[in-house]
């Protein structure tokens, strides 16, 4: 019995060497690296088919999430069938270590973070492939105020805003009219009419042009609340169930240090979170000129739609697109994984 | 593998062999044992762990408790306070190596009905992370590859373990310890890195 479980013991210690092995080659690639940048040292991971060189690098949501959080699930699994995917994690979030102050994290400093990730990768992969970036929820926020810079090198083609949060301000407002409006179809509908009036009610007791600090995080967890409503009564599509692929990022992760790191560098910067919920880039979307996709959940409470159709009008290209996923709420990856792959092709191979 | 494995244990048992037989006079190695761990950090990230242990006191305590039954119960412990040099390394497969060095004094007891010991050790230590490859860029955007690229942190332990006397020739302990180990500053914090150790004690006197 006892040699029974010294077997399994060191049999699972055994497949977490062989879960670690690399494959390197192109057209499969496992790269892993670290970029040293003003006082972090951030994790870049690169998986997928280099064969055609073409980078899909995402910018992670959160503040407080990591890259690899984005390889789980069936989207990413097709896109690295035909693409490089770039997942990294940003200063003081995942894996990557450092020392640097509170005080010293900044958007700015966040968004040149990302363009030493991104020479690091010409540097490496060459002069001559493409880069796209997609930037999903406070990924959408960063990677807006990077192209906002304007130094980004050519090698980046294009621009994939997934329910980007490049004006928190506004995602306040709109996401108490959108609890209001969603809510009271619902209820005429006769769908779980008491938790829509629960949140109604609440919502209705907010002052919506001055939303404080704990306020815009209370309805962030009331968003949180309403999408998976929709989700129990079929209106967005569940996520799909881990699978061991899933399971063996989600321990590559490290789940306790991304936590305590996570905690120290955001949720405890009280500064950093209150330029967050004061940054708007409304304003400076014309900015942006590079080939731009826009992709939102109908069901998106955390970051609303009517943010996505503001970068779809006002951004300053011909090259542009924005669709909506009728079953999807912040997370179009993971509720309607197919057509996220199918409309990200698409995009990448006319702009590549 | 093998080989090296066979030679390994091939020269502990001669070395015991030679160390036992000499009575006379307590030579360093006589004064110390040595602990052999398999380090998992965070459960499963493997790694080994090696430590040289010194005992600064021992003291046995006889008791007994007589239960409603007049049964006598043998409630004799030995108490020891313990200071150990301790070195080794783990490694997060998808990300880095850590080596790392720390000193603890704990305190063991061992209950001497039942050979079973507990445990609690506190001390300083170092860690030191080693990257896979690393790129460093400055503010002219100028891409540079480092080697040993990595970053070092005051890491103190706390340890908590429990395990049994065992009467193997090459063995006197085996103890499980839960060791939470502290990086200071890591980025603008601490992060505590929660390890599993299954460890065996060699004592060369015995």
């Amino acid at each position: 019995m006892k040699i029974n479980k010294i077997v399994i013991f060191f049999s699972v210690i055994t497949l977490n060497l062989f879960i670690g092995c690399n494959k390197n080659g192109l057209n499969s690639l496992n790269d892993h690296f670290y970029v040293r940048h003003a006082g972090a040292d951030m994790p870049v991971y690169i998986h997928g088919n280099a064969s055609e060189k073409v980078f899909l690098l995402f910018i992670h949501g959160g503040p407080g999430d990591n890259g690899l959080q984005y390889r789980e699930g069936i989207a990413s699994k097709n896109l690295e069938k035909d693409y490089a995917v770039v997942y990294y994690d940003q200063r003081g979030q995942g894996l990557s270590e450092g020392k640097f102050e509170q005080q010293d994290v900044t958007i700015s400093l966040m968004a040149d973070d990302l363009h030493a990730v991104i020479l690091t990768i010409i540097k490496k992969y060459g002069n001559d492939i493409s880069i796209f970036l997609l930037g999903h929820s406070w990924g959408g926020e960063l990677g807006t105020a990077y192209l906002l810079k304007n130094n980004y090198p050519p090698n980046v083609k294009g621009w994939i805003e997934i329910d980007g949060a490049h004006d928190v301000p506004k995602i306040n407002v709109e996401l108490t009219k959108m609890i209001i409006k969603v809510g009271n179809q619902q209820i005429n509908s006769g769908n779980s009419k008491d938790k829509w009036q629960e949140l109604i009610s609440w919502v209705n007791k907010l002052d919506t042009a001055n939303i404080n600090f704990e306020q815009g995080r209370d309805l962030n967890r009331k968003a949180r609340i309403a999408e998976q409503i929709l989700i129990n009564d079929g209106f967005v599509t569940a996520p799909d169930k881990k699978t061991f692929r899933d399971l063996t990022i989600l321990y590559n992760q490290n789940i306790i240090t991304g936590i305590f790191s996570g905690y120290y560098t955001y949720v405890n910067n009280e500064g950093f979170y209150a330029e967050i919920e004061t940054t708007s880039y409304t304003n400076q979307l014309h900015n942006i000129s590079l080939p731009s996709l826009f992709l939102w959940g109908k069901y998106d409470f955390i970051v609303p739609a009517t943010l996505g159709y503001d970068a779809y009008y006002l951004v300053n290209t011909q090259q542009k697109d924005i669709i909506i996923f009728e079953q999807s709420g912040h997370m179009p990856m993971k509720n309607q994984p197919y057509k996220f792959v199918k409309t990200i092709s698409n995009f990448v191979e006319i702009h590549k | 593998m093998k080989k090296i494995l066979f030679t390994t244990v091939v020269i502990l048992f001669f070395v015991k062999l030679v160390y036992s037989q000499q009575t006379d006079t307590l030579s360093f190695l006589q004064t110390r044992t040595f602990t052999f761990s398999y380090f998992g950090n965070n459960l499963l990230n493997p790694g080994l762990k090696s430590s040289i242990n010194f005992t600064l006191s021992e003291e046995t305590i006889k008791k007994t408790k007589t239960r409603k039954n007049n049964k006598i119960i043998d409630k004799s412990y030995n108490n020891k306070w313990i200071l150990s040099g301790n070195i080794g390394f783990f490694w997060h497969p998808q990300s880095h190596v850590a080596v790392f060095n720390y000193y603890l004094i704990s305190m063991q007891k061992l209950k001497l009905k039942s050979n079973r010991i507990t445990l609690f050790g506190i001390g300083p230590g170092i860690y030191r992370s080693f990257y896979p490859e690393t790129y460093t860029v400055n503010k002219a955007g100028t891409v540079d590859k480092i080697i040993l690229g990595g970053r070092m942190y005051f890491a103190p332990v706390f340890s908590f373990g429990s395990g049994k006397e065992i009467n193997n020739y090459f063995f006197t302990e085996r103890i499980f310890t839960t060791n939470l180990m502290f990086l200071f500053d890591y980025n603008t914090g601490i992060v505590p890195l929660l390890n599993l150790e299954l460890a065996f004690t060699f004592d060369f006197k015995r």
